[in-house]
């Protein structure tokens, strides 16, 4: 106890070295903080983008579709009036709505030059009880039934296409012929989805499948849950089912739909990684720095508490426990300083443009704004992190003053 | 029975391919309750035979007796460091306090370490000692806030405050000015009488010999005058 609270005074000693080795400490801290609550906010924001305008809960679709669905194919579609499809939607009581959707590659036409995308037929009306589309609605309206059209803003303006012009798309249907739809722009929308303001062109469902030739078919089914966690489990049940019954479709749930968002999760999960080898790092320059000038400015008082008949692990233990100090001090300062940088993150957000300069959303599906997540536990890791690894490195630098030979410390030899 | 025996201690440092011979073969025998000054010139061996009488260096060859029957060559580092914490004291010519414990924790640090007391005991025990060198009423105060002189003071109570049965002094007044160096010669002196401890100490300023019940000359590490009594022939 008393060589403890020596350590807690030693800390006084040079207030300004304890600090400034503290801040550097906190300032990982703190960064590490600030970089997960980012990886947060940008997981679930972009998971609720993905599941709101893309993905929904749950899709069933032939398994053939699903290993090619990078190609948009018009084979392996399924009817639109699908008995199995309907009998889902009536015996699961957890699914608050479902619609189909029929996508196919295109080049979009202004006139002057051309543009390649890929087209969605959707059923106007479902598609508001499933996605949030109309809520990104900036000019024009939700689309109709009809021969019209809905874009996004930046094809929009990389097109010249305002609300009333009308649209060419290009594609070949199943057959390998050449076909064009002609469709008002109806409206143009500005999602939080960077793909989908580039990249999608919204048309009516019955509009698509007529053009392509391909009445009452459609790519896939999407189904809106109560909620996204009984997605895994009712798509294993289905599964199952399918099976049974000698089907040749399959559900498959968020996680499998947003599997690159997923992945670019991950990779933030690695660049967290890559934060702590940077406070390890901190860390260990700060503090071992700091126990060799102590150690060495020291060295009377070591020869000293040697002679009066401290050990050397009683000595070790008197600087091991000063780092620590140092180490509780840097990472209650990065806590600190980190919750509020979160709840700066939470509220006020960060803008993406602002980050990037507008060019990049870190291949997310996220534009405008990003906002932080909590993540309690990454607090109280980090703050014991801190601790471990300010204590940890300094048993080596605390070893080499301890066994400083009593007379040379003494007489400084 | 002789508190501490050396018997033909030899001390020699590797300066690299040369060897340098510090202490060339000395055989003592110091008794309990001695006040003993060893002198001589700088270089002499002086300090050197001081640090191996306090298990701090060790010697190349010969043998030291503590109590007739502990052979401190054959204890390893953790017992000779028990050692030490349990039956010696030290008192340097720089005073060595720790700067951020006030003198009251510097001089309780020594009997901290042992913790064989409880809080009050431990705590008038080290106020008693603390007056006994006079500085009661300073008990709170920091090396800085304190002179030279009661530095040393604190030294002095850190050193005894454990009753060890013997004290190191090496040149405990080199730093004080002479009438400090009195006043903590004095202070050494009475806590030899009163306390019965065995003080060894070393200088090589003739108005700190004046003190000595037995003095001791070394030169060239070897011991050239041996003198016990009260009237001893101090070099001038």
């Amino acid at each position: 106890m008393f060589l403890t609270k020596l350590a807690i005074k030693n800390l006084t000693r040079h207030k300004k070295r304890t600090i400034i080795t503290a801040l550097v400490i906190s300032f990982g801290i703190f960064i590490f903080l600030l970089s997960d609550s980012l990886m947060i906010g940008l997981r679930d924001i972009s998971l609720d983008n993905n599941i709101n305008l893309e993905t929904a809960h749950l899709q069933i679709m032939e398994e053939d579709y699903w290993n090619e669905k990078e190609e948009s194919p018009l084979d392996y579609l399924l009817k639109e009036n699908n008995e199995v499809i309907n009998k889902i939607g009536n015996d699961y009581s957890n699914i608050t709505q479902y619609t189909s959707r029929l996508k196919f590659t295109a080049t979009i036409n202004n006139g002057q030059e051309e543009y390649p995308i890929t087209v969605i037929g959707i059923q106007p009306q479902k598609e508001i009880d499933i996605f949030e589309l109309e809520e990104y609605v900036l000019e024009g309206e939700m689309l109709r039934t009809g021969k019209y059209a809905m874009i996004g803003i930046s094809l929009a303006n990389m097109m010249g296409f305002e609300i009333g012009d009308y649209v060419t798309l290009l594609f070949k249907n199943k057959e390998g012929t050449f076909n064009t739809i002609d469709a008002e722009l109806q409206g143009i929308l500005d999602t939080p989805n960077p793909m989908i303001n580039e990249m999608h062109v919204y048309v009516p469902l019955s509009l698509a499948q007529n053009s392509l030739n391909l009445e009452n078919k459609v790519s896939k089914f999407l189904f809106r849950l109560e909620n996204r966690d009984q997605s895994v489990e009712m798509a294993a049940n289905l599964n199952k089912e399918f099976k049974q019954d000698n089907l040749k479709i399959k559900a498959y749930h968020w996680e499998q739909l947003s599997k690159e968002v997923l992945a670019m999760v991950r990779q933030g999960n690695v660049e967290n990684l890559v934060m702590l080898a940077i406070i390890i790092l901190l860390a260990t320059v700060g503090v071992i720095n700091t126990v060799i000038l102590a150690a060495l400015e020291r060295l009377e008082e070591i020869g000293m508490m040697k002679a009066l008949g401290l050990k050397s692990r009683e000595i070790v233990y008197i600087f091991v426990i000063e780092s620590a100090g140092i180490g509780i001090i840097g990472s209650t300062i990065g806590v600190i300083f980190g919750a509020i940088g979160v709840y700066l993150l939470k509220n006020i957000g960060i803008s993406v443009s602002a980050m990037t300069g507008g060019t990049t959303s870190f291949g997310m599906p996220i534009a405008g704004r990003i906002y932080g997540g909590w993540h309690p536990e990454a607090f109280l890791f980090i703050f014991i992190f801190g601790i471990i690894i300010s204590t940890l490195v300094s048993i080596l630098p605390a070893r080499w003053g301890a066994k400083k030979d009593p007379v040379k410390a003494i007489y400084h030899r | 029975m002789p508190l501490l025996k050396l018997d033909n201690v030899k001390k020699t440092y590797h300066q690299g391919k040369i060897d340098v011979p510090a202490i060339r073969g000395i055989s003592l025998e110091i008794e309990e309750g001695e006040f003993t000054t060893i002198f001589g010139p700088s270089g002499s061996g002086k300090t050197t035979l001081l640090n191996i009488i306090g298990c701090l260096d060790k010697p190349t060859a010969g043998e030291i007796y503590y109590n007739e029957t502990k052979k401190l060559s054959e204890l390893s580092k953790n017992e000779l460091s028990d050692f030490r914490r349990y039956n010696l004291g030290f008192i340097f010519q720089g005073h060595n306090l720790i700067p951020v414990l006030t003198a009251f924790e510097n001089v309780e640090f020594a009997i901290r370490i042992i913790d064989e007391m409880t809080k009050e005991e431990r705590r008038k025990k080290v106020l008693d000692i603390l007056d006994s060198v006079g500085l009661g009423g300073l008990e709170d105060r920091r090396p800085n806030e304190l002179s030279g002189g009661q530095k040393q003071r604190v030294a002095i109570a850190r050193a005894l405050v454990k009753n060890p049965k013997l004290v190191l002094a090496d040149e405990p007044t080199a730093n004080l000015d002479s009438e400090t160096s009195e006043e903590v010669l004095d202070i050494m002196l009475k806590m030899n009488q009163k306390l019965g401890t065995t003080f060894i100490f070393s200088t090589h300023d003739p108005q700190v010999m004046k003190y000595a019940r037995r003095l001791i000359e070394i030169r060239d590490g070897k011991v050239t005058t041996d003198q016990r009594g009260e009237d001893l022939d101090v070099p001038h």
